[in-house]
């Protein structure tokens, strides 16, 4: 198990990474502020294993306290984006212009089936490999290929629509 | 020319560089001349960068306190665990023997009888907490303060000890100056662990400090070299507290 104070060391390095994901996954910024907490909380309690590489166990934990725990809370991204829609009526107009970029992105990867949207955060926004990938989703390297393809051709059509 | 599934997974594998050197080489060929082809990676492309920037920009957004305030811990305590461990406890002597005098007659009872004799505070193996005080450690949540005979005790954190034990730190002041101390759970008592003058201040706010960084030092080194993980959640704290007598 590796030191706290070498977990420290990567979680500092990777906070900016592992903000990133997790509002991939929840599609809300406090949402994904609250996990990333939790997985910090968890990774200190718990550390992070020698044999592992620091940045998919940190993913992997990630992933499966999303699972486990906000989506169990019904935290979706659809009341996010309601609550996004609400605000953008007060915004400026570069302001809303952006906000309706974000409402966009959010919508679209929101429709898109739960493990389709893992793996292209994987792959897509936070480059992983298809390897890497298929270890933090415990699933064939062939099966990552293919929801990444599937995923990125529903954004096309999406946002062609 | 329409695409097919296999087309759309050649082109989503070519962007991800996951394409064996033969297959990438024969895409590019049919990439030359199908622009069909091309528009789709392009726009796979361009919603690939849409989602980076959309996703990244809550870096953009400042840590949220809660999480800011646990590296910050962590970075502290890192940093103490990387001192020199025998320098760490001699600055505990240098507590000025009269400040010594006006609270360990004052607070001993409270934080332990055989404290009251001391003319320095020092890392102690076990001084025991009076009744009234162990019996605070058990029941009061981190947060509340409880008043016994004009002294307040305020419960400030709880941790567990890489040993399994639980500790809890806690403050005894009388007016605005008091100790403060870890004491930890062995053989079903508390035991006082560490105690360090403290200092109150604010306290109009609610806020309180240590006399000085030293001491807080002291306290914190402490915890640097026992504590397992980070200190206890509210919900893990009370669970903890509901299984003491």
């Amino acid at each position: 198990m590796v030191e706290v104070a070498h977990v420290s060391t990567v979680i500092q390095k990777e906070l900016s990474r592992l903000r990133r994901f997790s509002y991939s996954l929840t599609g809300d910024k406090a949402d994904a502020d609250d996990l990333v907490q939790n997985v910090v909380v968890k990774l200190l309690k718990s550390g992070i294993p020698d044999h592992v590489k620091p940045v998919p166990w940190m993913l992997t934990i990630c992933k499966n306290l999303w699972i486990d725990e906000i989506r169990s809370r019904e935290v979706r991204m659809k009341a996010a984006n309601d609550e996004r829609l609400a605000a953008n009526e007060e915004g400026r107009e570069d302001a809303q212009s952006h906000q309706l970029e974000t409402q966009r992105v959010l919508e679209a990867v929101s429709a898109l089936p739960d493990n389709h949207r893992l793996a292209l955060s994987l792959v897509a926004v936070e480059g992983m490999s298809y390897a890497e990938a298929a270890a933090i989703l415990d699933v064939p390297i062939g099966t990552i290929m293919s929801r990444v393809a599937r995923a990125r051709t529903n954004l096309v059509k999406m946002f062609s629509g | 020319m329409s695409m097919t599934t296999d087309d759309e997974t050649l082109l989503s594998a070519y962007l991800d560089g996951e394409l064996p050197a033969e297959a990438r080489a024969a895409l590019a060929r049919r990439l030359g001349d199908d622009e069909a082809l091309q528009r789709l990676l392009a726009a796979m492309e361009r919603n690939d960068e849409r989602l980076k920037n959309t996703f990244d920009s809550i870096n953009s957004d400042p840590l949220p306190q809660g999480l800011s305030d646990l590296l910050a811990q962590d970075r502290a305590a890192d940093t103490l665990q990387a001192a020199p461990v025998g320098a760490k406890m001699t600055l505990l002597t240098r507590w000025p023997a009269a400040l010594a005098a006006s609270f360990t007659l004052a607070l001993g009872v409270l934080i332990g009888q055989q404290f009251a004799g001391e003319a320095h505070v020092l890392e102690i193996d076990s001084i025991q907490p009076s009744a009234h005080l162990a019996e605070v450690l058990n029941r009061r949540e981190s947060g509340s303060i409880a008043s016994y005979e004009g002294s307040d005790i305020h419960m400030e954190l709880s941790f567990v000890r890489r040993d399994g034990a639980v500790c809890r730190q806690y403050s005894v002041y009388r007016g605005e100056r008091g100790l403060r101390a870890i004491s930890c759970r062995e053989n079903s008592q508390w035991s006082n662990k560490v105690v360090t003058p403290a200092t109150l201040a604010g306290a109009a706010q609610g806020s309180y400090v240590p006399a000085n960084a030293e001491e807080s030092q002291a306290i914190n080194a402490y915890i640097a070299k026992v504590m397992a993980g980070v200190p206890l959640a509210d919900e893990e704290e009370r669970e903890i507290l509901k299984q003491l007598p």
